[in-house]
């Protein structure tokens, strides 16, 4: 293990999509570098995603999808050599405790790996708040 | 135009009672021509809309597909041939060849909306410097054989580029495509410090605007493109001249291009205008490494037809273009110093049965502020022909033409021939020939040095070539296309090309290790000959309504006369196979698939090369397996189109020239947006 990874934060936006739903967002990842030789750095993952989802009984839903976009790393090192961008590629994992129709809670795991040589492979548990609503028109209009 | 004459055939004395016993062969050919002509003469369409459609030996590719596959690049496009073949340095200039042709002979054309523009510069193929974007296309031509239904008779094939026809209205488009190859030391740099950080696809930047009313229509864009040397071992070799400071090895293209048309359809009038400017890398087989390189473009050219009397039509195109290769910064100041200017006229005419035409181009080579250190800075080509067209019944035509070509100061002379059946709606077959002998076509780089153009750092230096017996060239078409709205539609073409007393260069190419770079001798080789005969075959079906799949694939052979032809065959993969498969998920929702497959090649002029350099710069290129994957969705009305693909899917390291990058799994996101108002039209 080369980085302990630190904590991050996630943003996303998902609609309904044909089968499925389809998602977008930003995550952004830190991670501290456990051994001398590498650089501490911080990540920021742009994504497209696709997935599908399963209501249980209740309140509960489970969601199964993978995400696909462009991992930016940022180096803590010398200027000239602080930055590269890789293609990524993950799945995701998530169940949702719906609160009410607009509110939800949810634990989302993801696997995944970026296409560096070596792969950097990662993992990540991520716990938030989930809010639901129509879309508005306009968004309507260019999705169709 | 298409009007038939009722005229039996028996008005005319037959073929036996005119020669006697016929006894000789070509008398006989001679009579059955004469009988099919004259007793028959109901004449060919020369109006047909026959762009953007399929036919035997030339393959479409239209705007749909280039969405669907999310292409940004008009030389990228080139990968869903079969027919062509194409080599690639750095992934952004392709050269590419019609099939039978080895990389080096053909002398391909090239035309945008039917105005013919030249096609190379020193023998390097300029596609993806043309100041068009990939954005502004209804559909590209690849044709294959023998092409005789434009106004200039071709045998070494054409790419035909149609921009599209802007709508009625305003419209605006503006487009991003990105993309990123894997395989990025990332943040284990300790692994490989050395290793080269961008790896970047494009971006390429495009944005126009359109105007269209009922008698004419403007279009102008714009594009911005980069593309960035991601390969290592490329990298060090390109670094031995490129120096511009803060930034990484890259080519540049900025342009801007301008098109219109005007008078009522299809008898449209068209010009076409534009200028780029490209900062580029150059890597020429003479010099074995990249000169860094600014080749700037200007271009002007028209095409249109126009009504003679009766239902005589005349088909025009003009152009002058402009290519100056000048000084980019490099450590050495090295400047390929080079301006190239091209003057061309097409015209033919249809009259009845009759067809006459002309193509004359002029090129001036310039080095430096002077031509003088040219022997001839002027070539000069000019081409007349006459031919006849002609029914065979209700379901065939013929058509003969004779053409004389006067090249450098001499003259040469090409027969050709070609007859077509249509036995149903659906169907034709047609055999199509040539033969001739003419002056060698001198647009490459070694013609040009024999004239006393120094290429930098090249050794070699020309011994003239005016005595030398002229090139001999022999071309056999033969096809059957099936057609129609629904069901299975497929294709296959038959091809033969002959050559004698050809030009060739011949390389020996050494590896300077100190340099990163190869050394090449070079020297040209009179008299090659040499037969490449081959198949090609598409099909084009639907499992399901959602579900369209197209197979085509090309089998070719060179047999050789001498080694130096060997050689050149070897480069190119016998068998080369391309498979795609479309499935309409839903409304404006697309997957497709792109799987490629090409047979393993030889580069012999560089293995004593490939030896020295530890095999870094592989002499023999296995076969190439490639799948592509793309995703496209039209949303907000077909006004926003986003694709988002991965190529190269299975990560097989694929290398497409022996002194060529390395390319790995690519991701692309391509998004387009379009809005048309008609507001005030």
């Amino acid at each position: 293990m080369h980085w302990q990874k630190a904590s991050g934060i996630t943003f996303a936006a998902a609609t309904p999509f044909y089968v499925g739903e389809v998602e977008t967002g930003v995550a952004l990842h830190r991670y501290s570098a456990v051994r001398r030789e590498t650089p501490s750095f911080d990540a920021l993952f742009t994504f497209a995603g696709w997935g599908v989802g399963y209501t249980a009984p209740r309140a509960f839903s489970w969601y199964a999808g993978m995400r696909t976009g462009i991992y930016h790393m940022l180096f803590e090192e010398e200027v000239g050599d602080e930055e590269e961008k890789e293609f990524s590629l993950a799945l995701v994992s998530r169940i949702d405790l719906h609160l009410s129709q607009t509110v939800r809670l949810f634990v989302e795991g993801h696997m995944m790996r970026t296409y560096t040589l070596p792969r950097l492979d990662t993992a990540g548990l991520t716990g938030g708040i989930g809010l639901r609503f129509r879309n508005p028109d306009w968004l309507r209009a260019i999705l169709k | 135009m298409g009007k038939a004459t009722e005229q039996g055939a028996s008005e005319y004395p037959s073929c036996p009672e005119r020669s006697g016993q016929c006894a000789q062969y070509f008398f006989a050919v001679l009579c059955l021509w004469q009988t099919l002509a004259l007793a028959l003469p109901a004449y060919g369409q020369p109006d047909e809309q026959t762009a953007c459609v399929p036919d035997i030996g030339k393959e479409v590719i239209t705007r749909e597909d280039i969405l669907r596959h999310g292409f940004s690049r008009l030389a990228d496009v080139l990968a869903l041939s079969t027919l062509w073949h194409t080599a690639g340095l750095e992934g952004y200039h392709w050269q590419t060849a019609p099939p039978g042709f080895p990389e080096g002979t053909a002398r391909w054309n090239l035309y945008i909306d039917d105005i013919p523009v030249a096609s190379r510069v020193l023998g390097r193929n300029r596609l993806n410097a043309l100041p068009v974007s990939l954005s502004d296309l209804a559909c590209i031509e690849i044709v294959s054989g023998t092409d005789m239904e434009e106004s200039a008779f071709l045998h070494a094939g054409a790419l035909r580029i149609y921009t599209q026809k802007p709508k009625f209205g305003l419209s605006m488009e503006a487009g991003v495509a990105v993309g990123n190859e894997i395989n990025d030391p990332g943040p284990f740099r300790y692994t490989l410090p050395e290793t080269i950080n961008i790896d970047r696809i494009g971006p390429v930047q495009t944005a126009s605007m359109s105007v269209g009313k009922k008698t004419w229509q403007g279009h102008a864009s714009g594009r911005l493109d980069e593309l960035h040397v991601t390969d290592a071992a490329l990298h060090d070799r390109a670094r031995r001249l490129y120096y511009i400071p803060g930034t990484q090895t890259h080519i540049r293209t900025q342009a801007l291009g301008f098109s219109g048309a005007f008078g009522p359809h299809p008898r449209n009038q068209r010009i076409l205008a534009g200028i780029s400017h490209t900062g580029d890398i150059a890597f020429f087989p003479e010099t074995g490494f990249e000169i860094p390189t600014t080749h700037r473009i200007a271009l002007l050219g028209a095409a249109g037809t126009l009504p003679l009397r009766g239902d005589g039509v005349v088909r025009y195109a003009v152009s002058s273009s402009r290519d100056a290769l000048e000084l980019r910064p490099n450590r050495e100041d090295t400047d390929l110093d080079w301006t190239q200017r091209q003057f061309v006229a097409e015209a033919d005419a249809h009259v009845r049965m009759l067809r006459i035409g002309g193509h004359a181009r002029t090129l001036r080579g310039q080095t430096g502020q002077t031509s003088r250190l040219l022997s001839d800075a002027n070539l000069f080509d000019l081409r007349l022909f006459g031919g006849l067209d002609a029914r065979i019944g209700q379901r065939g035509r013929t058509r003969l033409v004779m053409e004389w070509i006067r090249r450098e100061g001499r003259s040469g002379a090409v027969a050709y021939a070609s007859m077509e059946m249509q036995p149903g709606a659906k169907q034709r077959f047609r055999l199509a020939g040539s033969y001739g002998a003419a002056p060698p076509d001198a647009r490459n780089l070694w013609l040009w040095q024999e004239r006393g153009y120094r290429l930098p750092y090249s050794t070699f230096r020309g011994t003239g070539i005016d005595e030398k017996p002229l090139p001999r060239r022999a071309t056999v078409d033969a096809g059957w296309i099936r057609q129609g709205p629904s069901g299975v539609s497929g294709s296959v073409f038959l091809f033969y090309r002959g050559f004698w007393n050809d030009i060739l260069p011949e390389y020996a190419i050494a590896w300077d290790g100190d340099e990163s770079s190869f050394n090449t001798a070079t020297r040209l080789f009179q008299g090659a000959g040499g037969h490449a005969a081959g198949i090609s075959g598409t099909m084009a079906f639907r499992l399901s309504p959602a579900l369209h799949q197209r197979i085509s694939g090309t089998f070719e052979a060179v047999r050789r006369d001498g080694p130096l032809w060997l050689a050149y065959g070897e480069r190119i993969p016998r068998l080369r196979i391309a498979a795609i498969t479309t499935l309409a998920v839903a409304d404006r929702f697309n997957l497709s698939a792109l799987v490629r497959y090409a047979s393993a090649t030889s580069w012999p002029e560089y293995r004593e090369a490939s030896i020295e350099a530890a095999e870094v710069w592989p002499w023999r290129l296995p076969e190439r397996f490639l799948v592509d994957l793309t995703a496209s969705k039209r949303m907000a009305g077909d006004h926003l189109n986003i694709s988002m693909g991965l190529r190269n899917l299975l990560n097989d390291p694929v290398r497409f020239h022996p002194a060529g990058a390395v390319f790995y799994m690519e991701f692309h996101l391509s998004v387009a947006a379009r809005f048309t108002s008609i507001a005030g039209f």
